[in-house]
Formats: structure tokens, sequence, C-alpha cells
């Protein structure tokens, strides 16, 4: 699993690459949160295109997330084109509160 | 006669034999020739079961095995994944969707209906402490060797 961070006007964009497990997801966590408590002002984007491999691991650090960017006050969405790892992101009902967007430009647009 | 295969493997409790678990259940499934879609359904429900064992059968123990056993018979696989941990006191409350004993490791509660969705059928026995076992099956569509 890869991760690689970048901005995107007032956003930090975490992509992800390979497989998300229990595993790797301690590790997105705590290299997501070191960014978002240090730059409490950004909102985040979570791509996923690269992705190949998710269970529900994923969807605890993705709720995760939000939660501790909500308490900054700021917005998380996701950015998906996976079909496997959409129907994931589906089951668990995560649309509900976090946009999920297939391009990366509509979802820093949107935030 | 249905052709029949089957391994037996055990690993340590340990989130980096996640994977391993994945590799293994798919190049044994690869027999069957299935689908992508099939072969990644029987991964992440795998997955699932296995990460169950190491996060909350063994809560954290770097002690622990992993059983996972995988059979094939005609067309169908079946998984059981079991482990000697601290078991499951109330398997129906388990199974609900996005019920967590673990809410602070942020589990999501998934783990069960990933399985159920993705596999034909999960049945899940356990006793408090001595261990669990869940066994899964997955006819691959007209498949046979």
């Amino acid at each position: 699993m890869e991760l690689s961070f970048s901005n995107e006007k007032n956003a930090i964009i975490m992509s992800v690459s390979g497989e998300i497990d229990h595993r790797y997801s301690i590790r997105i966590r705590n290299e997501a949160d070191r960014r978002i408590v240090t730059y409490p002002d950004k909102h985040f984007v979570i791509d996923l295109r690269n992705v190949t491999f998710m269970d529900s691991s994923a969807i605890g650090v993705i709720i995760g997330r939000y939660k501790l960017i909500k308490s900054f006050g700021g917005s998380i969405s996701v950015v998906c084109t996976n079909s496997t790892v959409s129907r994931i992101l589906e089951m668990s009902g995560i649309r509900k509160i976090i946009p999920i967007y297939e391009n990366l430009e509509e979802a820093v647009e949107k935030l | 006669m249905n052709y029949r295969n089957n391994i037996k493997t055990s690993f340590l409790a340990i989130p980096e034999n996640e994977s391993l678990a994945r590799v293994v259940c798919a190049a044994f499934l690869s027999q069957l020739d299935p689908t992508v879609e099939e072969l990644t359904d029987v991964k992440t429900a795998v997955s699932e079961a296995v990460t169950n064992s190491i996060v909350h059968g063994y809560t954290g123990r770097k002690d622990g095995i992993v059983f996972m056993d995988c059979y094939i018979d005609g067309d169908t696989f079946t998984v059981d994944i079991k482990d000697n941990g601290t078991g499951i006191e109330d398997i129906e409350k388990a199974m609900e969707p996005m019920f967590t004993s673990c809410p602070e490791a942020e589990r999501s509660g998934m783990g069960f209906t990933v399985m159920e969705t993705f596999m034909d059928s999960v049945a899940v026995n356990s006793v408090s402490g001595v261990g669990t076992k869940v066994s899964m099956t997955k006819r691959i569509r007209n498949r046979c060797l």
C-alpha cells in the first residue's frame, strides 16, 4: 500500500494505492491524522482510484477521519472509480455522510 | 464423481498475515476458474473473518494462531477460519450490521455483513473463552473440474 499527499486549493489530497485492510488502515490513520491536525483549516479528500482491494477496515478509517475533520469544522470527500471498492462503500451507507465522486477535480471543487 | 481438494493452513494472528490469507485462498480457489468478481468476493470475506480473529479473537495478543482450512467439492468452495481466542458471547448481536465491540479501534462493525453479502452461506460457532469458527461457502457458477 502506498500513500501520497498533495495540496489542491484548500484541501489535502490523500491518494491511496494498493490494498487497504486492517493492517494498512492503521498506517493510513496515523499519516492522515498527522496532516489533519497540522493543517486544521484544510478539507480532506481521500482518493481511492488506485486501490486494488479494500475490506471494511477502510470504512472504519474513513469514518474516523470524517469525525476528526468535522471536529475542526472541515469536510471530507472520497474519489472512487473502482467497482470493487464502490461495492464496499455503498454497502456501508457512507454516502449518507460523505460525498463520493468519480473524479478528483469535482471532489475538490465541491468542498 | 465430484472433484475434491483441500488445504489446511495455520498462521500467526498478526495483521501482516491478513494479505497472506487472501492470497492463499485465492490461489486455492483459482482451480475453479472463478471470475474476478467471485475471486474478490471470497478474498474480501476471508479478509474480514481473519481480521475478526486477530482483532477480536486474540485482542492484540501476538501469540495467537489462526487456522484456515479450504475445501473444494465440485463447484463449491468452503473456507473455515478458526481461532482459540476469547470467543463471542452473543453471536446474534455480533452479526448485527454496524455492531462492534471495538469502536475505539475504528472498527466499522461491517465484517459479518460483508461476509454474508459476498458468500453463499456463513455459519458461526463460538464458545466464550474457547474460540470461534467461521465457516463460509461459495458456489462458483458453472465451474467444475
